[in-house]
């Protein structure tokens, strides 16, 4: 794409991304998963999960506390953004505010404590300035907040990171809402689809303003050109079936980055597996691209890194920004058979070649929650 | 923009003594919502629960001048629980919602407020109900329902299935989203920067604050024109003797 940006000031670009995940450690495992379609899910052995009607996760054979993997994991994104210590030494690190999206629980409020106490003492970075509670678009929303915050020219640039890693009360919880999948695979947008399945994520990005970060001679990794949040105003828990705030939201992030649907190269869905809520989002997507939604191609890679709650949308951004990078979109895996009510150009068995676009990751969330994040070529 | 000079709002500076009616008024109420119907004097909040009026504290006055200075933003209603007026009262229960006082909190608060603004539910102008977010800040988020949950699978036991939804805090934003209609976007947040030790008071109003200065980037950045904020932090002791929870009602100048 070419930039055509008139305000390079404000443009808002992704210079750095640092993620661990079910699938291993580092973007290049994750990708190479979810370009294979090959399912990190295993039996959880982390905890006993006896009791429960599926005994199934996405699980990091070896991890550490959730607190010291969000400290290395961003770490390994201010690396990749050049903004470690070595490379700048001005003090630019310890001016970059973190949002953090992890789980609210009763271990919250130690979490966010040692991850503040973690970055002050290896990048002498404030304390995280925000924490994001909202389940599935807990870091979407973080993410949008801040490039908000770039755009208005408040920070030029800020790190948004989350982490979820499975954990036997959100386990257990999930399996007594029937939410999770009793057959050990998660089948978004299939026929005979049964509930999703949890995963490990930490992942963070560092957000810059292009100037910005072309002034540090470093070339963004792609640009966040769009995003957008509207709430359902339908139920508690259950998506409103015809889609219409996805819809909007999407619309939004559209208008944001000045883009038209058929720009759209290639859309990562939010679809864990679940029966009423993957024929919303595809009524989303037909609402927004119209019959066009039957050529654009379309993945949910919660089939290969299972649902990461709070850190799901951050991990599947970074997805995104891999496809568009590399060309190369993901495989929606786990499908056995076309649902009628999710008619979408799925990618099945392979990694397919995107064409010349815009990619999309959508995420919707408990309250009726969207967002939409849209990346663009840097 | 200098405070005192545009839409700027409305809550006064002086922590303890001012009445909340003496402070400059909160900016033209919509729908003629009865703000300065508030409680007016610090003695009545004395004698309540709330050591004074929870938006008259300093974190919270210094944001709204703020969100007023940078994104002219204006309160255009607020309400608080307990009220004084509350008198040590539970919340009303709210089916589907159980084990704890959280959820009811945050009904409760947004319903007082969102009356102010609209009347009756639903909200009237689907139009205008579209840009209306709902942002919700709780340091120590719903502990009544982390810490039943924690229980019963520590102990081996039967998980209700009601908690599923209600272990998130959207959750109960999706309530009264869909009771008013409002379809703005739905954001939770989690501890502000907070040191430990406050009092479930000054950590709410801690929390309000930092959901306010989010509203502010969201309406700054035209995702929403008005927004409902609310923090609620429940207190240490089971049955809702310490709970706190605020509302503002806020729009932007667009």
């Amino acid at each position: 794409m070419a930039d055509t940006d008139t305000r390079p000031q404000r443009g808002v670009g992704i210079t750095g991304i640092g993620v661990v995940s079910g699938c291993g450690r580092g973007p290049e495992a994750l990708f190479d998963a979810v370009l294979a379609g090959r399912p990190a899910f295993g039996p959880v052995t982390r905890f006993d999960v006896s009791r429960t009607g599926t005994g199934h996760a996405a699980q990091l054979p070896e991890v550490h506390g959730l607190a010291s993997e969000l400290v290395e994991v961003i770490g390994g994104a201010l690396r990749r953004a050049r903004l470690d210590r070595d490379a700048e030494p001005s003090g630019v690190v310890a001016q970059t505010p973190v949002l953090l999206a992890v789980h609210s629980d009763l271990r919250i409020a130690d979490v966010t404590g040692q991850v503040a106490e973690g970055i002050a003492e290896r990048f002498g970075s404030q304390p995280p300035c925000r924490v994001y509670t909202g389940a599935c678009v807990a870091s979407s929303t973080a993410v949008a907040d801040g490039a908000a915050h770039i755009r208005a020219g408040r920070h030029e640039r800020v790190v948004v990171a989350a982490g979820y890693l499975v954990e036997p009360d959100t386990f257990a919880v999930f399996d007594a809402g029937r939410a999770l999948s009793r057959d050990g695979a998660a089948r978004p947008f299939s026929k005979g689809r049964g509930g999703l399945l949890l995963g490990d994520a930490v992942a963070a990005v560092v957000l810059e303003a292009v100037g910005a970060a072309r002034r540090r001679g470093v070339e963004p990794l792609a640009r966040l050109s769009g995003w957008g949040g509207a709430g359902d105003a339908y139920h508690v828990c259950r998506p409103r079936p015809d889609g219409e705030g996805l819809a909007r939201a999407i619309g939004m992030a559209l208008r944001r980055a000045g883009a038209a649907p058929e720009e759209i190269a290639y859309v990562n869905a939010n679809a864990t597996g679940s029966p009423l809520a993957d024929p919303a989002e595809a009524a989303a997507l037909r609402r927004v691209f119209g019959d066009g939604v039957e050529r654009l191609p379309v993945s949910s890679t919660k089939s290969v890194h299972g649902h990461a709650l709070e850190a799901s949308a951050l991990l599947e951004l970074i997805v995104t920004v891999l496809a568009l990078n590399t060309g190369r979109l993901p495989v929606n895996a786990g499908f056995l058979e076309q649902d009628p009510e999710c008619r979408l150009d799925l990618v099945l068995g392979e990694a397919r070649a995107a064409r010349p676009g815009y990619a999309l990751s959508v995420n919707s969330a408990f309250g009726g929650a969207n967002t939409a994040l849209l990346v663009g070529a840097a | 923009m200098t405070v005192g000079t545009g839409p700027v709002q409305a809550v006064s500076e002086h922590t303890h003594t001012a009445p909340v009616g003496s402070a400059p008024s909160v900016s033209a109420p919509v729908d003629s919502a009865p703000v300065d119907s508030a409680p007016a004097d610090s003695v009545r909040w004395q004698s309540g629960s709330w050591d004074s009026a929870p938006w008259e504290s300093a974190p919270v006055v210094s944001a709204v001048r703020s969100a007023a200075a940078t994104d002219s933003l204006r309160v255009l209603a607020r309400a608080c629980w307990p009220e004084p007026a509350d008198d040590g009262a539970a919340p009303p229960a709210v089916p589907g919602f159980i084990v704890s006082s959280f959820n009811p909190l945050v009904i409760e608060v947004a319903e007082r407020c969102l009356r102010q603004v609209f009347g009756e539910p639903p909200a009237a102008e689907p139009r205008r109900a579209a840009g209306v977010g709902i942002l919700l800040a709780s340091a120590g988020g719903d502990q009544g329902t982390a810490r039943a949950l924690a229980e019963a699978v520590a102990a081996g036991a039967r998980v209700p299935p009601l908690l599923f939804f209600q272990s998130n805090p959207n959750a109960v934003l999706g309530h009264v989203a869909a009771r008013w209609g409002l379809a703005g976007p739905v954001i939770s947040l989690g501890p502000a920067a907070t040191g430990r030790g406050e009092t479930p008071e000054q950590t709410c109003r801690l929390s309000l604050a930092e959901a306010l200065t989010a509203a502010a980037v969201l309406i700054g950045d035209g995702d929403a024109r008005e927004a409902l904020v609310l923090a609620v932090e429940q207190g240490t002791v089971p049955g809702a003797a310490g709970d706190r929870a605020v509302a503002l009602y806020v729009a932007g100048d667009g």
